[in-house]
């Protein structure tokens, strides 16, 4: 694939942000896109450097656009820099600065390792019209949940959790109270993006994912999920990346 | 601001390589084109040695054009004999990939090229043998000596270098006349606008091309702020 990392004046952290982009080999512009949102407190190249989502994307013929989100928790922070913001920025962006990559619905494809399956979910509940697919990984889905587990011990995140979300009560009924809007896409009558959720057995955020997987089904949303031999690594997410591109991207029925 | 790094492979290539590109801005303003300055650096050097030695940031936004830094490894971006088309790379494959991604303007009078050192050679051949690439050039630094039969020139690794290039015979007529820049100038019909800095190499190559355009400019410049000067002067020149 052809590699840009690309650092710009950003208007809205104030400074300067990154994202980087792919592009196919195999494909013809416009090109389909995956936008891949690294895990909490990495960047852009956690998950290129550790798993193989480039290859599967170009044996896809998609292109990747991965921006690198400032503490990486996708939540514009309490205490702490624009992340969401930034992502919705480079969403608006990049397309236009890369020309050759489509912004239609039926190219754009979500895929969030760990807390960036929080934000996918997040842009996949909020901007549904936008997305034909969306998948996370070991992913704290309903972060509301995941700030009242913290709140009462049983959790293990720390101070910078507070910092980014503030209370379970502070983001609930916000846009990232992803549970809430994506009941709300559904009473619209919005048409929502495939959704998948794939966890390791030995995973902390198993339990997590179980749950809002069961949320999900009970909404009456259809969601892929699978559950692979592992923990909370790439060890575990890799071997089922390129199964989850697939079901994705699959015709509709 | 904005900077992008490039890496991959662009044809006629075959290898891969890097690009270092820098806007004023992520994207131009009203949903208009860039204008392109073509960078072509020194010979061994990246494509980001530019703008490692100068302020290619600020050169962008003082000219409001998008800045495309490529290398050319020790090719004199020529279409290397024993080697790759780094000529057809940087006149066709390069701008071709770059205009089919990034909004820039194709037209003539929106592409300016500078080079420096091997680069200034690359960018003036683009002029003498495409002169409608760009709307003016700057060669800077450049060996227009690089055929002559001194000492300098004919040492064993001088020599090797440019038969990988140029070929075994370097004297031929074929070889002269589309490659040594004192024949190139000779010979030239068309002369765009031009600034050349450099030596005394460099303004003999001025005066003969000066006759055939009143808009060609030379500027004697050497030493170690030669790079960071000479970019200076095409920013005025180019104007």
């Amino acid at each position: 694939m052809a590699f840009f990392k690309v650092q710009f004046s950003s208007e809205v952290l104030g400074g300067e942000g990154e994202f980087s982009a792919f592009l196919p080999r195999n494909a013809e512009p416009p090109y389909r896109v995956l936008w891949l949102l690294h895990g909490a407190f990495g960047d852009f190249f956690e998950s290129i450097e550790y798993s193989s989502v480039l290859m599967y994307a170009e044996q896809r013929g998609l292109a990747v656009v991965a921006p690198s989100s400032y503490m990486g928790v996708y939540t514009d922070m309490v205490y702490g820099e624009k992340g969401y913001s930034f992502v919705k920025e480079v969403l608006e962006k990049a397309p236009k600065l890369f020309r050759c990559l489509s912004e239609e619905r039926d190219d754009s494809y979500l895929m969030g390792i760990s807390m960036g399956g929080h934000g996918t979910f997040k842009l996949a509940a909020e901007m549904p019209e936008r997305f034909r697919g969306a998948c996370g990984f070991s992913s704290p889905v309903d972060m509301v949940y995941t700030m009242s587990l913290l709140e009462s011990g049983n959790h293990g995140g720390g101070h910078e959790l507070y910092d980014a979300f503030g209370s379970s009560d502070a983001y609930r009924n916000t846009v990232g109270d992803v549970i809430t809007n994506l009941r709300n896409d559904l009473e619209a009558g919005k048409k929502l993006p495939r959704l998948a959720l794939c966890w390791g057995d030995k995973d902390h955020a198993a339990p997590e994912d179980i749950r809002v997987k069961e949320i999900i089904e009970s909404l009456g949303i259809k969601l892929y999920s699978r559950v692979g031999p592992g923990g909370h690594n790439f060890d575990t997410w890799d071997p089922m990346m390129a199964e989850v591109l697939d079901y994705l991207m699959e015709e509709e029925e | 601001m904005a900077v992008i790094s490039f890496r991959g492979s662009i044809p006629p290539l075959t290898n891969a390589t890097r690009v270092t590109m820098a806007m004023p801005d992520l994207l131009p303003a009203d949903g208009g084109l860039w204008k392109v300055i073509w960078i072509l650096g020194d010979e061994g050097k990246q494509s980001d040695w530019i703008a490692r030695k100068t302020d290619m940031e600020a050169l962008s936004r003082r000219t409001g054009c998008m800045t495309v830094m490529t290398e050319g490894l020790h090719s004199d971006y020529e279409n290397m004999v024993r080697g790759l088309r780094w000529y057809d790379y940087v006149t066709d494959g390069l701008p071709r990939y770059i205009r089919s991604i990034f909004p820039v303007s194709d037209k003539s009078e929106d592409n300016f090229v500078f080079g420096y050192g091997m680069g200034g050679l690359g960018a003036f051949r683009i002029a003498m043998r495409d002169p409608d690439f760009a709307a003016a050039y700057g060669c800077c630094s450049a060996d227009f000596d690089l055929f002559a039969e001194d000492e300098e020139h004919s040492t064993a690794s001088y020599m090797h270098r440019m038969k990988t290039i140029y070929g075994d015979d370097l004297r031929s007529a074929e070889v002269l006349e589309r490659c040594d820049p004192f024949t190139m100038a000779e010979k030239a019909v068309t002369v765009p606008k031009m600034l050349i800095c450099g030596d005394a190499s460099a303004q003999r190559i001025a005066g003969t091309l000066s006759e055939k355009n009143s808009e060609l400019s030379f500027m004697p410049l050497t030493g170690e702020n030669a790079l960071e000067e000479s970019l200076r002067a095409f920013e005025s020149f180019k104007r």
